[in-house]
Formats: structure tokens, sequence, C-alpha cells
């Protein structure tokens, strides 16, 4: 079976790179990205499986993004956790609002994240639907 | 002549012409014989005699009968002698007779009319004086009343004119009058006055027999009265004319008193209305401009053009508030709120239209939406920036305690729970002091729909059950199934009872902890309690103060932010339900809220008001 594959988007390099080194350990081949633009570049040419992907990021806004991909029939199947350290600004129900599957806040608990990440990658066919 | 001879006149009369009879015969009798014997020249002139007395006391009767007289005097002469001499001298007699009788007769018929003027005159004045209704009295100041009209007797109350001229004005007048001075003394002043000067008007206090008192107007007239000087006084009771002008001062004092109150309360409306510094216009039903107050004309000023008379150019509603652009004492622009009531002008149904200028307000407004704009930004800025680099602390210290990057030993496992654990405990305070910032300030927003209270309660259990298995506690649900509909927001309730439930992990270091829920009359109730250290009552009033953070044991515990209780009665306060606590120290503390039950219509009351609060408060950010 292949491996899954997870597109981490985030401007900052040290999350970037830490939640890269524990989902790598946890077997999932990880793509990154650090702005909008080129997250959207990686979506088209790669087609992850599943995206992790920061509210605030440049060039273009994370809800934005998010839209732009569950809209467009091609990458509908492809699974978005909104995550972000404005969580005054979000919440599950505004982020599944935006298209994203699930929604987590910074700084999260490496536990739930992994958890989430499982969880839709094992559901695509309901999701489907 | 005296009123005497005028009433004994018929009586003189008879006896005159008695006399006048007898001396007639007298003289014609002596006549006859002095012709018979010779002698006409002297006694012709005892003819004068009847002819003087009747032409006196008998005018025109008394002529003719004196012509009759002549007449036979003449026919005696005739017929006692034929000389043409003595004939002659007696008819020169006759004439003489008749011309003397003609002047006598003539005289006394004056003197008769005047005295019948004068009869009538005094007949006249008698009738006045009887029929008067005004009292007449004759007085002098020394033997007092001698004569009065049946007024006067009516006046004083008395029987009869005889028992009023008894009386002495003193009997007729109070002790003393109204001034303070003795009746006695003053009426003497009134009446040497009243002689001095021919007559003296006054008031005077009187007193009838049966010694009911009386006001009086009284005319003191000085009098020639046969032969001395006498007292004529008018008396007219003026005690219903006093009444009436007291009545009418009353009145008057009464009516001065309104005048007075109007013109200041007048007055004092337009003081307040022209200082007033809100602007105050009238405007009548068709929509013309009645009455402006200064300050509406220097907020509506349009070029030197009056508003009296024009027609209003704002929109008119009761019950709302407008706001509309206005010219300030400056000359510059500002905002006003308009509000339109319903009054009356000239009892005429009008609108009257407050303006109140809200321009400093609004600036007032403005900045502080500015600098809690900049606060929220701030704070969004801060929370953003530290839980960025949190994140990665957070991450990379899971990475080496998580053993993902390879084996650690234990005392450096231990190290790194000390740092997870307190990197956490930063990463609650951040959110805790963003959520209490946003609760605080009311950029909060609730997401109220129907839940179930008991479901939410097992979430909790299921979340937090580990964490108290952990600490050796049992945990025990209690809950009322038959629980009516509430309308709350689930995830800040939520959050309510994570915190009433970590708190009571967090002091509970053996028993059990129990969540119960229950129904009051309108509301339902959540109840958290602990079998731990309890809470000392010195503590007991700054339990949901914010920072508070309490010693369990003389020993703080950590992990708390100090916001808990604080966030978690905000939250419970904005669902308008209760949140309190019972404590022992020592044997643990119970924590209850409640969330009110509310129908339908409620429900959807709530949404509206949510609705309004948030159009207005988007109102706000527009006016800003």
């Amino acid at each position: 079976m292949n491996k899954k594959r997870i597109l981490i988007v985030d401007d900052e390099p040290d999350v970037l790179m830490l939640t890269s080194l524990r989902l790598e350990k946890l077997g999932y081949e990880i793509l990154t990205a650090t702005n909008g633009e080129e997250a959207l570049a990686v979506i088209q040419k790669e087609r992850p499986d599943l995206v992790l992907l920061d509210l605030i990021i440049p060039v273009t806004y994370g809800t934005e993004l998010c839209r732009r991909v569950k809209n467009d029939e091609k990458y509908r199947e492809t699974s978005i956790i909104l995550y972000t350290a404005h969580g005054e600004f979000m919440n599950e129900q505004k982020a599944k609002r935006c298209g994203a599957d699930d929604y987590i806040a910074k700084p999260f608990d490496s536990d739930e994240l992994t958890k989430k990440i499982e969880r839709l990658l094992a559901e695509p066919a309901v999701r489907n639907e | 002549m005296g009123a005497k001879n005028t009433i004994e006149k018929n009586k003189s009369n008879r006896w005159t012409f008695i006399g006048l009879a007898i001396t007639t015969i007298a003289v014609l009798t002596i006549s006859a014989y002095c012709f018979y014997s010779g002698r006409f020249i002297v006694h012709q002139n005892l003819f004068y005699i009847p002819i003087v007395i009747s032409c006196m006391f008998f005018p025109r009767k008394g002529f003719i009968f004196s012509v009759i007289l002549s007449l036979v005097y003449f026919l005696l002469v005739l017929y006692f002698t034929k000389d043409p001499a003595i004939i002659l001298q007696a008819l020169i007699r006759v004439f003489v007779f008749v011309i003397i009788a003609g002047i006598i007769t003539f005289l006394s018929k004056k003197h008769t009319r005047i005295e019948e003027e004068l009869r009538e005159s005094k007949l006249k004045f008698k009738t006045i004086f009887d029929s008067s209704r005004d009292a007449v009295m004759l007085l002098t100041p020394e033997k007092g009343f001698f004569e009065g009209n049946p007024a006067t007797v009516e006046i004083f109350g008395c029987r009869d004119k005889s028992e009023f001229i008894r009386m002495s004005p003193a009997d007729l007048s109070p002790e003393h009058q109204p001034d303070g001075k003795l009746s006695t003394v003053k009426a003497q002043e009134m009446m040497t006055i009243a002689m001095e000067k021919g007559s003296h008007f006054f008031e005077w206090t009187h007193k009838r027999v049966n010694g009911e008192e009386f006001f009086a107007d009284v005319q003191l007239t000085r009098m020639k009265w046969q032969n001395r000087m006498v007292l004529q006084a008018t008396v007219r009771d003026i005690t219903e004319r006093i009444k009436s002008k007291k009545a009418m001062m009353n009145l008057l004092e009464d009516l001065q008193d309104a005048k007075v109150f109007l013109e200041s309360s007048i007055s004092s409306f337009h003081n307040i209305v022209a200082k007033s510094i809100d602007g105050i216009v009238i405007v009548d039903k068709t929509g013309i401009v009645q009455f402006t107050n200064p300050a509406a004309e220097t907020f509506l000023s349009q070029r030197k053009k009056k508003l009296i008379g024009q027609s209003f150019r704002f929109p008119i509603k009761t019950g709302q508030t407008i706001e509309i652009d206005i010219i300030r004492d400056n000359k510059e622009p500002g905002v006003a709120e308009m509000q339109v009531v319903e009054t009356k002008w000239t009892n005429q149904p009008a609108w009257l239209t407050l303006l109140r200028d809200i321009t400093e307000r609004k600036r007032a407004e403005e900045k502080i939406k500015e600098a809690m704009k900049t606060k929220s930004e701030f704070t969004s800025v801060v929370s953003h920036e530290l839980r960025t680099p949190l994140t990665a602390i957070k991450e990379g210290i899971a990475l080496v305690f998580d053993e993902v990057v390879g084996k650690i030993n234990d005392e450096q496992k231990q190290l790194l729970g000390i740092a997870k654990k307190n990197v956490d405990r930063l990463a609650r305070l951040i959110n805790d002091v963003l959520d209490f910032q946003k609760l605080d300030s009311g950029m909060m927003k609730f997401n109220f729909g129907f839940n179930n209270i008991n479901e939410i309660i097992k979430d909790v259990y299921r979340t937090m059950a580990p964490s108290a298995k952990k600490a050796g506690l049992d945990v025990l649900l209690e809950l009322d199934d038959g629980l009516p509909q509430c309308s709350f927001d689930n995830d800040k309730i939520t959050q309510v009872l994570i915190n009433l439930f970590a708190n009571a992990i967090k002091f509970t270091k053996t028993g059990n902890i129990t969540i119960k829920t229950g129904r009051s009359s309108d509301s339902i109730r959540v109840s958290v309690s602990d079998t731990g250290c309890g809470i000392k009552k010195e503590d007991m009033s700054k339990i949901f103060n914010r920072f508070e953070q309490l010693c369990s044991g003389g020993e703080r515990k950590t992990g708390g932010t100090g916001l808990g209780l604080a966030i978690s009665r905000e939250i419970i306060e904005q669902h308008n339900g209760k949140i309190w606590f019972e404590s022992t120290f020592g044997k643990g503390s119970i924590f209850t809220f409640t969330l009110p039950v509310c129908d339908t219509e409620d429900i959807l009351r709530k949404y509206i008001n949510n609705g309004t609060k948030k159009t207005s408060k988007n109102k706000l950010g527009d006016k800003k």
C-alpha cells in the first residue's frame, strides 16, 4: 500500500519542520509549502491525500485556499485540516463552513492531531458520498 | 316760617275767617253809625282793617271781598249823603281801597306761593327722608340723635323711632372701632371734623340693638336745624359690600399669585428652553416649523434664513431616533440625534423635536472603538505571536518526550514532562486571557441553540474521566432524564463544565466527584460537587475574581490560570443564569449553575435580540 501523502502548509519553518518530522515518523509522505500559491501548485501537481493548512499563510488566506480546493471537482476528495494560532477567529464550525474537514488550534496536542489525521485518511469512502 | 305754622294753617284760617267776619260787621256797623251822624271822613279808615286782613289771608277771595266791601262803603255813602264832594272823595277812597287790596293780594299771593313751594319741598324732603333706604338721622354732638327715618329704625334693629331716639351713638357702636380707638372718642372726633369742615365721610363699625355688628359708610353733614347747627348722618350698611370686596380682594390676590406663578413659570420655561443645549423645534402637523430655541437655530441655521414658518426638512418619526447633520456653535459640521414626540402647540397637536448634539459622544465612541480595536488587535497579535513559538516548543519537546527521535532516560523524560506541562499551562493561559478579554469587552459571540445538557455532561465526562481516574477519584453522574428544553451555547457551557470538573479534580485528593442535573421552577440546575479541601470562609468572596488562585493546604497548586471561574461566571451570566457555590472547608465544595428554561417564543426573542445586538454593534461600527 502506498504511503498516504500529507501536505503541510505553514509559514513558520520551525513548526513545519517539527510537524513534518513527527508525521514522517508515523509513516506518511510529507510535502511542505510556506505560502498559498505554492500550496495550490503542490496540490495540483502532487495530489496529496490530506492538507494540514495554516489559516494565516502569505499570499492566500487559508480559508480562501480551502474554498478554492474544495470547490474544484478534481481536488474535492483532498482532506483538509485547518489549523491556526488565531484560535479567537476560528473554530470547528467555521472551519467546516469553509469546506475544511476538521480543525485544530495551535499549539496542538500531537496525539489529537494524529488521531484526526488517521480518522480522515481512514474514511474517504464515506466522504465521497 | 316754621313748619309748625304750615301744619296749623287750617286751624288759623278758621280763626282768621271768624275774626274777619266780626271785624267786617263791626266796621260796617261803626261806619253806618258815623255816616248816619254825618261824619264821613274819620271812620272810613276803619275799612282798611278787613281789607288788609282778607287780602292778606285770603288772596283772590279777599280781593273780591275787598271790592265788594268798597262798593258797600260807596253805597253806604250814597245812601247817607248827596254831597258831590263827599261822594267824589268816597269814590277816590274806593279806588284807593281797591288798589291797596290789589297790592296786598298780589304780595300775599306771592307769599302764599313761596309758602306752598316751601311746603311742597318740605313734603318732598319728608318723603325722601322717610322712604330713603339709607338710614338718615339727625344728631348733635352734645345731645345725640333726635330724628331718624324708618330705615334708621330698621338698620339699628329698633322697635320704633322713639326707641332709636333714646339711643346714644355709643349704644349703637361696639366699644372699639377696628383701628382700636374707643368708639365714643372716635365718634366725637368725627363729629367735630364734620362740624368744622361742613361734612365728613368715613367708615364706621356699628352695632345693632341685638348686638350684631356691621360695617357702614357714614356721611356726616353739618346743617342748620331750627336755628342751631346739627349734624345729619347718613348710614349705609356696607357689610355685603365689604364681604364681596373681601372676596374680590381674595380673588385678586389669588389671581395675582397665579399671575406671578404663571409669569415665573413662563420665564423659567423660556429660560430653560433658551439656555437648553439641546435644540428644540416645534413643528405643526402640516410640517411647518412653529418654534425654535437658540440651540436649534444654530444647529439648523441656513444662511440667515429664519426657520420659523418654513417646512421642516427632516423626516418626522415618533419613537425613533435618527441622526442628522448639523452645524455646531463653532460653525463646524456635527451630528445630532433627533427624537420626535407628540405635543400641543397653541392648543393644536404638533410635534416636539429634540435635537441633541452627539458629535463629541460620537468622537469619544470612535476613540473607544478604536482603542478597543487596537486592544483586541493587540491581544490577537500577541496571542498569535505567543502561540506560534509555543507550538514549536511543544512539538519539539513532544517529539523528544515521545521518543520519536530516539530513546531518552527516565530523568530526561521527567524533566521534559515538566516542560511539557508548563507549555500546556501557558497555552491555556493565553486562551483564557483571550476569552476573558472577549467576554469582558462584550466581543464574545454566543451561538444559542437547543442542546441536551445531559449529553454535554456525558461528553465532558468522557474527556475528563481519565484524568480523574489518574488522580484516583470516582466520578458519579446523577442526571435527570426529564429535563425541559433549554437553549445555550454548547461550546461555552462545555467550557464551564470542564472548568468546574478540572477544579474539582485539582482540589480533591481522595473521594469522588458528582455531577448532578435537576430542575428548579424555571431553570435547569447543574452541580459539580467534590469531597476536596473546600474553601476557607475568608476566601469565599474572592472565588470568582479574576487571577485568583487559592492555596489548598498552604500549597499553591500549579496548572491554573486564575481566570477559569471568572470566565465561567461571565458565560453563565450571559446565559441569564446564575452560578454559585457552597463549601465547607476540609469537606468539599458544590458548584452549581442554572440555565433558564425557555419556551420557543423566548428562544425566538433571544435570537432576535441577539440579532439586534449584533445589528446595533454593526451600527455602532458604522458610526465610527
